[in-house]
């Protein structure tokens, strides 16, 4: 980790009010820390509070939201900030570009407006010099014939051209971070392939920090430098992305690598499914959310998965994972994981 | 393809539509190729995987072989019966050998019918079923990994995991011969889509079924398949055993979507260098003529533009390319003797500079085996 | 691997797993009940509806006078005895009234009944068959929502005038002239559903037309046509009163709202009580039937009411 992170989120908690007074602990205390020219890789099963964690980031969480812990930007505490601030830190240092790129584009205006209103609201400008940046920032994110490109609209152009619109309108003003939330995740792996390499030079022109939330274990290897695997709300473990997918020890990522077809190497082995179904987040189990899936789970009487939460352990510098059985670095057992 | 008679040959399937296209010249009619001569067989008791990116035609193959998209031309048979010329007790009996499992969990069971009722209605409809009642419905939920008893409820109290169950003991309830299974894993989570796929092999495995699988998932498929089909565009570029194909890409584009599948793995996925395509896939309003991949292929000559490359080749393997790469040859090689420069990607590693950056064939690790 | 970026709706656990919302197709009975009672206008409304329904049908369990039974005292102010009063003739107003709202309730009734099986059976084909069909039976339906439907009415009443005190007679000619909302309504319905993967499903199986339509179709497009019907029963109410007030309804000595509005309005100023209680049970049952069509619509179709009953 070294850097001063540009990006710090501590305890983060997202509650929904759910009707019948039960609320939907989407985040359940979630850390996380980016530093600049770094990407980190934020994966996690469908529903465990990826998007909802980073649209807190953004406050961009609807009003009925409940949103505690801390969001620092540079030292400065982001949640609880007016509304207005924010607006001025979105779309400028704090960029994110959604899954959908059907519908986070407005359909009744150009590329090149949407572009340029990104441009003028942040930096100011005339509409030329906004149109002038519109249009190189679409030839810098490789669409062809970028100056005819400027007066489409986004019905006109394909899945992949709308997400490097899309790119080009979030790193217009020369975010310091930049959030992908699902980017590529309704894309071809052609053209996913296209906007990772993308991603990967506006990164090392730029320096900006990269937050990369992905389902797929894939993409992230690829491309990020640390990976944070969330389960149910939480990071249950994260450090640099050799350790963590190369010599997982969590029972999660473990479980989660061994249910992964693999689409060239190694071996076709029959796949280890992990039991059950991801957890509800409206009702959490006790203790370890893992517990009623986890292969090496102690529950009952003197068991502690499931009477305690595990806090993380620091298994090696900077890699930690959230299990009672991890044993920490100073016994140096590094990749043993589970015990029992 | 050799063997027993297979129990499933479409033969030059073309399915086109048509749609008045709005605009300011009135009505423009404007006609979309979505599968433009795709033939293939499949044998008794295999899989045959037909994988490829959005709207090359996979779902519209799939549907005219269930017989629910009437084909603009070609033939589908089952078993030796023309799908397609049958009617009265033949299409009866031949509905009975099909079971069909579409993507959406969510969309493909009636929400207002119970479990039970939607896994008993291919018996009710077929009537004939050797078999029919209560205790087939327990089973069959039994044989899916269901509880037997979740027959009284509705689907919305199931996961997209255990609705897919739900949808596959739907298609197995006449005990057909022949699934087709259009992307039954795509919208399923990395840890309950595992057990589905052992679930569908061992079923396989179990009752001597026949797959036509559906996926845009190079991995899934390479877990589930004996053979593998190729689309592009309309078209199958490439044919051939799962191991051969993913080893020994032929074809281009089977070389460029096997280097752009993505790997858990970091170091490899690091060392690795991915063939980036250049541009899009072409509308199929408007297909490329020629072989339909000249516009993005690395290699393409004059005469791809020109002429429609025949899918042929024998040995169970069958490419559609005039210029097909050899075994063991790589596209950025090829590329490279052709002195075309052809856009790498690769991890972090050979960005960052270091040994692999320097030239563009060093590092070259292929789409791997 | 669905993944909406900013609406992501929270999941009833039912199972221990999470699992989808029920979708407005989806709705189950209970699902639909809950989120009507939360409607409280309407429950109130439901309420008081009923409250009229029942005074109307058993008003000779509980109240003394019939509607055609002359008395001596004439054209009395409401009292203890005549609670609305009485007529010029010395008919009890209550009793009238009473037996007014029966014949327009049972008109509603009749005729929303024709108008619905008319209209689904119409949209239905429409929306399953498509094609040539579809643009014949919807040309036919913007055929009828066009012509002027009082002025038609008007004239088969005249023309069928000795029929015309026939209250079912009636009933059916308003159907005749109520039935095209519901048949755009369903063949909308039936077009998206038919879109389904479940429709797929049950067309690979083998199964009828009839059986797609009638098992998966319209259960699922219940929620649109129930409302939609709720609503017509307010209206041909309604169409009924417009007919009686121009003399063209429920024939003497029987008797409907709209008729006693009509006797009743001359006499407005003079002998208020005989135009007032007919007119306000005919604006209060309207009203009532009204919110509880919204109240419905908003239970089987949360997002359209966009508040999600909160
Ligand atoms: N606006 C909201 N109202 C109620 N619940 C919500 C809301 N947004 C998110 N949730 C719930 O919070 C949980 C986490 O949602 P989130 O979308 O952040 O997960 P995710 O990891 O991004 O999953 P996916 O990959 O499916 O998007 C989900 O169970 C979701 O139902
Ligand atoms: N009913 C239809 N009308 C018009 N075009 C269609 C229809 N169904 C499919 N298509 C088109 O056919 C092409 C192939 O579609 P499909 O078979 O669904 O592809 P895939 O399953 O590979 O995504 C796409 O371009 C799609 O838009
Ligand atoms: S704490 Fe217990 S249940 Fe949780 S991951 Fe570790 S072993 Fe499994
Ligand atoms: S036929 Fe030509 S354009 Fe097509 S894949 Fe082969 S080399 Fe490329
Ligand atoms: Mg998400
Ligand atoms: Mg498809």
């Amino acid at each position: 980790m070294g850097a001063e992170p540009v990006l710090a989120v501590e305890g983060l908690r997202v509650t929904f009010p759910a009707p019948g007074g039960a609320a939907v602990r989407a985040v359940d205390g979630l850390d996380l820390a980016v530093a600049a020219g770094e990407t980190v890789g934020i994966v996690g099963e469908s529903g465990s509070g990826k998007s909802a964690a980073m649209l807190a980031v953004m406050g961009l969480l609807p009003g009925r939201a409940r949103v505690g812990g801390s969001v620092r930007f540079r030292g400065e505490e982001l949640l609880g900030r007016p509304e207005k601030e924010l607006r001025r830190l979105r779309g400028g240092k704090l960029a994110m570009v959604f899954q959908d790129p059907g519908s986070s584009l407005n359909p009744v205006l150009t590329v090149g407006r949407q572009i340029a209103e990104a441009v003028r609201a942040h930096q100011g400008g005339s509409r030329g010099d906004a149109r002038r940046r519109a249009v190189e920032l679409l030839a810098a994110v490789g669409v062809p014939s970028p100056a005819t490109a400027v007066d489409r609209h986004p019905h006109e152009l394909s899945g992949g051209m709308r997400q490097r619109v899309l790119i080009a309108t979030a790193v217009a003003n020369d975010p310091e971070v930049l959030i992908l939330d699902e980017a590529t995740t309704a894309l071809d792996v052609t053209v996913q392939a296209q906007v990772l390499e993308l991603v990967a030079s506006i990164q090392a022109r730029t320096g900006c920090a990269v937050l990369l939330v992905s389902h797929d274990l894939g993409v992230v290897a690829g491309l990020a430098d640390r990976v944070a695997v969330v389960y149910a709300g939480r990071v249950v473990e994260h450090g640099p992305v050799d350790d963590v997918l190369g010599a997982p020890v969590h029972p999660y990522t473990r479980a989660l690598l061994d249910c992964l077809p693999r689409a060239t190497a190694g071996p076709r082995v029959r796949l280890t499914p992990i039991a059950g179904q991801p957890p509800s987040p409206a009702a959490l189990p006790a203790g370890c959310p893992f517990h009623p899936r986890c292969p090496a789970a102690v529950t009952g009487p003197g068991g502690p998965c499931d009477a305690r939460v595990p806090a993380p352990v620091a298994v090696a510098p900077g890699h930690e994972a959230a299990c009672h059985f991890v044993a920490p670095a100073s016994r140096d057992r590094r990749g043993a994981g589970a015990a029992p | 393809m050799g063997g027993a008679a297979p129990l499933l040959v479409a033969r030059d399937l073309v399915k086109e539509y048509r749609r008045a296209a709005g605009g300011w010249g009135g009505r423009r009619r404007t006609t979309v190729h979505a599968v433009s001569g795709v033939s293939f067989a499949v044998a008794r008791g295999s899989t045959l995987a037909v994988v490829g990116e959005s709207g090359c035609g996979k779902t519209t193959t799939a549907r005219m072989v269930a017989r629910l998209e009437r084909p603009t031309a070609g033939t589908v048979e089952l078993g030796g019966v023309d799908v397609w010329a049958a009617g009265g007790d033949a299409l009866r009996a031949l509905r009975r050998r099909v079971g069909v499992v579409f993507q959406d969990p969510y969309g493909s069971l009636d929400p207002r019918m119970t479990v039970g009722e939607i896994v008993a209605e291919p018996l009710r409809v077929q009537r004939r079923c050797r078999r029919g009642g209560r205790e087939r419905v327990q089973e069959l939920l039994t044989l899916v990994g269901l509880d037997a008893e979740h027959g009284a409820r509705h689907p919305h109290e199931f996961s997209g995991g255990q609705r897919q169950r739900i949808a596959i003991a739907r298609a197995l309830a006449c005990e057909p011969d022949l699934l087709v299974l259009d992307e039954p894993v795509s919208a399923l989570d990395a840890s309950v889509r595992a057990g589905v796929l052992n679930l569908l092999a061992d079923l396989r495995d179990a009752l001597g079924l026949t797959y036509l699988f559906i996926s845009h998932d190079l991995a899934v498929v390479r877990q589930i398949a004996d053979r593998v089909a190729v689309m592009y565009l309309g078209r199958i570029v490439e044919e051939g055993t799962v191991d051969d194909v993913y080893a020994r890409p032929a074809h281009p584009y089977t070389h460029a979507l096997l280097s752009a599948a993505p790997e858990p793995d970091p170091r490899r996925e690091r060392a690795r260098r991915r063939v980036v395509l250049e541009g899009d896939v072409p509308s199929p309003e408007t297909p490329p003529p020629g072989c339909r991949f000249h516009t993005r292929c690395p290699l393409a000559q004059e005469v791809c533009a020109r002429e429609v490359p025949p899918l042929h080749g024998d040995g169970g393997r069958r490419v559609a390319c005039h210029f097909p790469l050899e075994p063991g040859e790589t596209l950025a090689r090829r590329a490279d003797a052709l002195g075309r420069a052809i856009a790498l990607g690769g991890g972090r590693g050979a960005r960052d500079g270091g040994a692999a950056a320097g030239g563009t064939v060093a590092g070259d690790a292929g789409p791997g085996r | 691997m669905v993944d909406a970026p900013v609406e992501v709706v929270p999941a009833p656990a039912a199972v221990g797993d999470h699992v989808g919302t029920p979708t407005a197709a989806g709705a189950s009975g209970r699902v639909v009940l809950r989120r009507f009672l939360r409607h409280r206008v309407a429950v109130g409304a439901l309420a008081v509806g009923l409250l009229m329904v029942v005074a109307s049908m058993f008003v000779d369990v509980y109240y003394p006078h019939s509607y055609d039974e002359i008395t001596n005292e004439l054209s009395q102010a409401p009292s203890a005895d005549h609670w609305f009063g009485t007529d010029e003739l010395g008919k009890d107003v209550y009793a009238k009234t009473m037996r007014g709202a029966q014949k327009s309730l049972q008109v509603g009734l009749v005729a929303t009944l024709a108008a619905t099986l008319a209209g689904v059976v119409v949209g239905a084909a429409a929306g399953w068959y498509r094609g040539w069909l579809d643009g014949a039976l919807m040309r036919v339906t913007d055929l009828f929502l066009t012509l002027p439907s009082l002025a038609v009415l008007l004239v088969l009443a005249n023309r069928y005038r000795e029929q015309a005190g026939n209250w079912w007679a009636i009933a059916l000619v308003i159907a005749a002239f109520a039935w095209m909302y519901q048949a755009r309504i369903t063949r909308s319905e039936i077009l998206t559903l038919s879109g389904r993967d479940y429709v797929a499903a049950a067309r690979a199986m083998g199964a009828s037309d009839l059986r797609i339509v009638v098992r998966h179709l319209l259960p699922n497009a219940i929620g649109s046509i129930i409302v939609n019907a709720t609503l017509t029963v307010a209206a041909v109410i309604l169409v009924e009163s417009s007919l009686s007030f121009l003399g063209f309804g429920v024939a003497p000595p029987d008797t409907s709202l709209g008729r006693l509005v009509d006797e009743g309005a001359q006499a407005a100023s003079t002998r208020p009580w005989l135009f007032y209680p007919p007119g306000l049970w005919l604006v209060t049952l309207l009203l009532c039937i009204n919110f509880v069509g919204d109240g419905l619509r908003d239970a089987f179709d949360p997002r359209r009411a966009g508040t999600d009953g909160r």
